[in-house]
């Protein structure tokens, strides 16, 4: 059974954080071929949604320390080449370390791609900062091209 | 001995969130012990001044993203302490069902993903998958087990969005109790012997202080969702005097304040309950405990990794026991006789000026939840203990007594048992963000 998800991440309590979150909330008024699923803060629990799917569109704030609002595409193993953090611990255990857990238990990820915006603040507030909301339309696009 | 130690450890791996080791020892006499807490403080508290009355059980799940289950039964249980409202059976049967759920998804991650890598000599849980893969299946597992009961019941992981003010706004169909109850039985018989073999060959450092052992008790069952407060060296405190037992301090090197008895540090958490109320555990947890060599008490606070195990048996066992219950009773709906109370409900009876006390056990220790709520229906203060902020000073206190029996090791023997025994009460010093860092060249 083919199952394609779009998995949104981050805390919607910490500003730009709350992208992935933010982004699912609007998908749901779209029409996709594809199941959205709100990741929100989940850690370690990723790792069976991931395996549950045959594919999966991420779409997560990402600190690349490029401009607030850039947006890149990469797969999980381009981001697999990465180190873990060493402050490992299960509420900051994020995805590349579940990917990584999901690696050394022979799991493949080659159909997992993750789409990314640079944050500019991750301080307590529920909204976005204005480069962030404004990249939302873009995401949602390339979301549609990604499952079309 | 004369001897000069400097131990500074940024950033203890493997708990949650950031907390520092400093240890300064001047020839043999120790100068400074200090378990800095260096996240900055939330606020939760002063977040909740001027909501509405049903709202904070849903906000205050959002202080932690292992113990939601947790702050929203604490916080439920203080509104409805306030209110004088007393949930039905069923609510409480769900209610305790999801609230054992938790404790065995934390504890899980706890014993085998940050405590179990100190055992293998592996860094983290990342290496220790590669080696030892049969062991996180395993723990992973258990885990969704536990995430599932906790969707079922709860409408969402980690932050359930059904658990209201006197009931649930959906109640699980009997077939979704059905397939748990197969689950949590096939898990029991299977993935709890392997667990208990695994624990019982790992050997523990020996170190014992004793101390104040402080949970909560309750006449009829292994007390997690209420009782009054017990300490093993005070007696008897009702929750709504909680104020008595936990006095919270602020101390200058640590965000988090910390919380002590009125005489000196205490511990809560799995081993406190252990050493409490051993006698009401369930018969598994009881064998569970023996094949371990866990005998209370025990003044072992390596050993609250021990006490955790011996806690998921009994977490397994008495959802299966609620699940029992229930599917006997038949699974209600109660919205036409009860009017559940949420966040988001648009019309709210009105009240009068009044406060409540929610203590509820969760996987790291008591947790308390204090409201009070205005003639206008929105909170006017808000007070919430987490067991963590209990735990730091007699972390502290334990360091503080085993850094000199230990000065002749290797440093990097000290240190590592130093956060071996931090990690052992399992702090939970925050949730934080969980993006992704990423460095593109």
């Amino acid at each position: 059974m083919s199952r394609t998800l779009v998995l949104g991440l981050g805390n919607t309590l910490l500003k730009d954080d709350g992208l992935g979150v933010k982004v699912i909330e609007q998908l749901s008024h779209h029409s996709l071929p594809a199941e959205i699923v709100n990741g929100a803060t989940l850690g370690l629990s990723l790792l069976e949604i991931l395996k549950s799917a045959e594919r999966t569109v991420v779409v997560d704030a990402v600190d690349m320390g490029r401009p607030p609002g850039t947006l890149v595409r990469f797969s999980a193993e381009e981001l697999l080449t990465l180190p873990e953090s060493r402050n490992f611990s299960l509420h900051e255990i994020g995805l590349l370390e579940v990917l990584k857990i999901g690696q050394s238990l022979n799991e493949d990820f080659k159909n997992v791609i993750i789409i990314g915006v640079q944050p500019r603040d991750l301080t307590y507030g529920e909204e976005l900062s204005p480069e962030v909301e404004a990249r939302i339309p873009d995401v949602i696009e390339l979301i549609k091209k990604e499952v079309g | 001995m004369s001897k000069d130690l400097n131990i500074n450890v940024h950033h203890v791996a493997r708990v949650e969130g950031h907390g520092n080791i400093v240890i300064d020892v001047k020839n043999g006499e120790l100068k400074t012990v200090e378990l800095q807490i260096v996240e900055a403080p939330r606020f939760f508290e002063a977040m909740l001044k001027g909501r509405r009355y049903p709202e904070p059980p849903q906000i205050t799940a959002r202080i932690c993203g292992i113990c939601a289950v947790g702050h929203t039964t604490a916080s439920l249980r203080g509104l409805e302490d306030a209110l004088g409202i007393e949930p039905s059976t069923q609510t409480l049967l769900l209610r305790k069902a999801i609230l054992e759920a938790e404790t065995l998804q934390s504890h899980v991650l706890h014993y085998y993903f940050l405590v179990a890598p100190d055992f293998f000599k592996a860094s983290s849980v990342i290496p220790l998958a590669a080696s030892h893969p049969e062991v996180i299946q395993r723990a992973l597992r258990m885990k969704k087990l536990a995430d599932d009961v906790i969707t079922v019941i709860g409408g969402r992981h980690p932050h359930p969005i059904s658990m209201v003010i006197d009931g649930f706004t959906r109640i699980p169909t009997e077939s979704e109790i059905r397939g748990l109850l197969t689950r949590l039985k096939e898990s029991l018989d299977k993935d709890i012997p392997p667990t208990l073999e695994l624990f019982a060959s790992l050997k523990f450092p020996a170190f014992e202080r004793k101390t104040d052992y402080v949970s909560l008790k309750h006449p009829d069952e292994y007390a997690a969702y209420d009782g009054l407060i017990y300490s093993s060296e005070t007696g008897e405190t009702q929750p709504r005097d909680y104020k008595n037992k936990v006095k919270e301090e602020v101390v200058l090197h640590s965000s988090a304040k910390h919380a002590k008895g009125p005489f000196k540090p205490y511990m809560v958490g799995a081993l406190s309950r252990f050493n409490n109320n051993h006698d009401q555990l369930s018969p598994a947890a009881k064998e569970a405990a023996k094949k371990l060599g866990l005998v209370a008490p025990c003044h072992n606070p390596f050993l609250i990794s021990a006490a955790q195990v011996v806690e998921s048996v009994h977490n397994l066992e008495r959802m299966i026991y609620y699940f029992e219950e229930l599917l006997g009773r038949g699974l209600k709906d109660e919205s036409t006789v009860r009017q559940t109370l949420a966040g988001w409900s648009a019309k709210l009876p009105a009240v009068k000026k009044c406060w409540g006390v929610g203590a509820v056990e969760v996987p790291r220790g008591i947790l308390f939840h204090e409201y009070r709520i205005d003639d206008d229906g929105l909170i006017s203060g808000a007070n919430c203990i987490i067991p963590t902020g209990q735990n730091l000073a007699n972390i502290e206190a334990d360091m503080r007594e085993l850094v000199p029996r230990i000065l002749d090791k290797p440093r990097e023997e000290i240190t590592l048992l130093l956060e071996m025994l931090v990690r052992a009460y399992d702090p939970c010093i925050s949730c934080s963000a969980h993006l992704l860092k990423v460095d593109f060249v």
